[in-house]
């Protein structure tokens, strides 16, 4: 391939980056860090910060296009902020002291285990939770969206506000040391901990990840882990794809979002074992 | 069916939340009073927040444009470079502000990018601080606390990288 075509083929990739990370509430990094690192041949490093751009503008274009449609829960995204952002800072400090290969293999197994408990949850999805957590019913967390697959409103309350927390603190910390796993790991903790329907867990999980990416984002922007242009294809290419995704989550089944995302927790927690046994992909 | 199904059982979780719901989305007034004062909230919030997103990406979007744009006026995309041009490795904190000045007064692709990718950046840490101010106005103390927490822990985040 010459330099257009490889320059067209990273411009495609990052649409699809963007469509299927603000479907699902991932950042895109899965799509992005795959195409630089074997097809690029760019160092890893650079891949990173290609990769942080692309979460940041799936948040900023699938959160600004999907607002109006009230299907991310901005008072949950809020409140976990505080943990995934407390989390990220401990993992950017972390990095030193860890090594990164036995981390991919945990990271990996928490994948796979949480891919199954969410296959298992997929009965939940046309009659969703509504009791309320004591802390959730105090911050009015509980809420309602049309499903316009369906036609209905869907009436949810919010479970397990403290496990979520936790579980949002460690999401953190992995994504700060591993510089990935910004959305698999938020939307299986809303899942199963807050039992949120699924469209609102991937919604609020995009609605979240551009905080806690922004934080890193400086760090390798200072550092010049951003190539301009390399970001600059990744960047519009998912801005453009995160818009068009926002649009088909709104139409989309839960239950074909949750297969989808299943499917793709499943190639993740491939790529993170391949990655912990030395196999960079 | 399945959320008439599901609301008759829980009655008074289910009173709370459709209360709070009502004024998300206008309809079920029947719980007027409390949702007016329970839950007038969201939808303002989302008048702050989506702007602020919506700004964000089109500024940013239209700055990398430019820089693609003037990377093919100079004919180099045919020979694009993954890796031409310097990076955004400019002194964020650490140095005066004229580094953006710098930035746009030699306008090439690459500059334009890189201010572009620092717009895109600073949006979600300016969506934080706009719920931090609108929270502060709407006096809602537990929330004020939460995005204030989350701002400071940002800028936290900053320090360090600037630093370390």
């Amino acid at each position: 391939m010459d330099q257009t075509q490889l320059f067209a083929a990273l411009f495609a990739s990052s649409v699809a980056a963007g469509m299927l990370g603000s479907l699902l509430g991932l950042g895109g990094g899965i799509i992005v860090i795959p195409v630089l690192t074997l097809l690029l041949g760019v160092d890893i490093r650079y891949a990173v910060g290609a990769s942080i751009v692309s979460v940041i503008a799936t948040s900023n274009g699938a959160t600004a296009s999907h607002l109006k449609d009230g299907i991310a829960n901005l008072k949950v995204g809020m409140l976990l902020e505080t943990a995934t952002t407390t989390g990220a800072l401990i993992g950017a400090l972390a990095t030193a002291a860890i090594g990164g290969r036995p981390l991919y293999l945990i990271f990996s197994v928490v994948l796979a285990t949480s891919s199954v408990i969410m296959f298992l949850r997929r009965n939940t999805d046309e009659t969703p939770n509504l009791s309320n957590h004591r802390w959730a019913a105090r911050l009015g967390l509980g809420s309602s969206f049309q499903d316009r697959a369906t036609g209905q409103t869907l009436h949810y309350g919010v479970a397990g506000v403290p496990v979520a927390l936790g579980l949002m603190l460690v999401a953190g910390i992995v994504s700060g040391l591993l510089g990935v796993g910004s959305g698999t790991l938020k939307v299986p903790a809303m899942d199963v901990a807050m039992r949120l329907p699924m469209k609102v867990s991937t919604a609020t999980s995009n609605f979240m990840i551009g905080v806690t990416a922004a934080a890193g984002a400086a760090v390798h922007f200072t550092r010049g882990d951003i190539l301009p242009m390399i970001a600059a294809p990744v960047a519009i290419g998912v801005l453009v794809g995160a818009v068009v995704g926002a649009r088909l989550l709104g139409r989309l089944r839960s239950s074909s979002v949750r297969t989808l995302f299943v499917l793709v927790l499943m190639a993740v927690s491939i790529q993170m074992a391949a990655r912990g046994l030395g196999i960079q992909i | 069916m399945a959320h008439a199904k599901g609301r008759e059982p829980v009655q008074p979780a289910a009173d709370k939340l459709s209360a709070h719901v009502s004024a998300m989305d206008g309809h079920d007034q029947s719980h007027g009073s409390l949702a007016r004062s329970n839950e007038v909230m969201p939808p303002r919030l989302v008048h702050v927040i989506g702007p602020v997103l919506r700004y964000g990406s089109i500024i940013s979007s239209t700055l990398i444009l430019v820089g693609l744009a003037l990377t093919v006026l100079d004919g180099r995309l045919g020979g694009w470079q993954p890796f031409s041009g310097t990076t955004g490795a400019y002194p964020l904190l650490t140095a005066s502000p004229d580094w953006i000045l710098r930035l746009l007064a030699t306008i090439n692709p690459e500059s334009m990018i890189n201010l572009g990718i620092l717009v895109l950046i600073a949006t979600p840490i300016t969506r934080v601080a706009s719920t931090v101010a609108f929270f502060l106005i709407k006096r809602d103390l537990p929330y004020l606390a939460i995005t204030l927490y989350v701002l400071l822990v940002l800028l936290a985040g900053f320090l360090i990288g600037a630093t370390g």
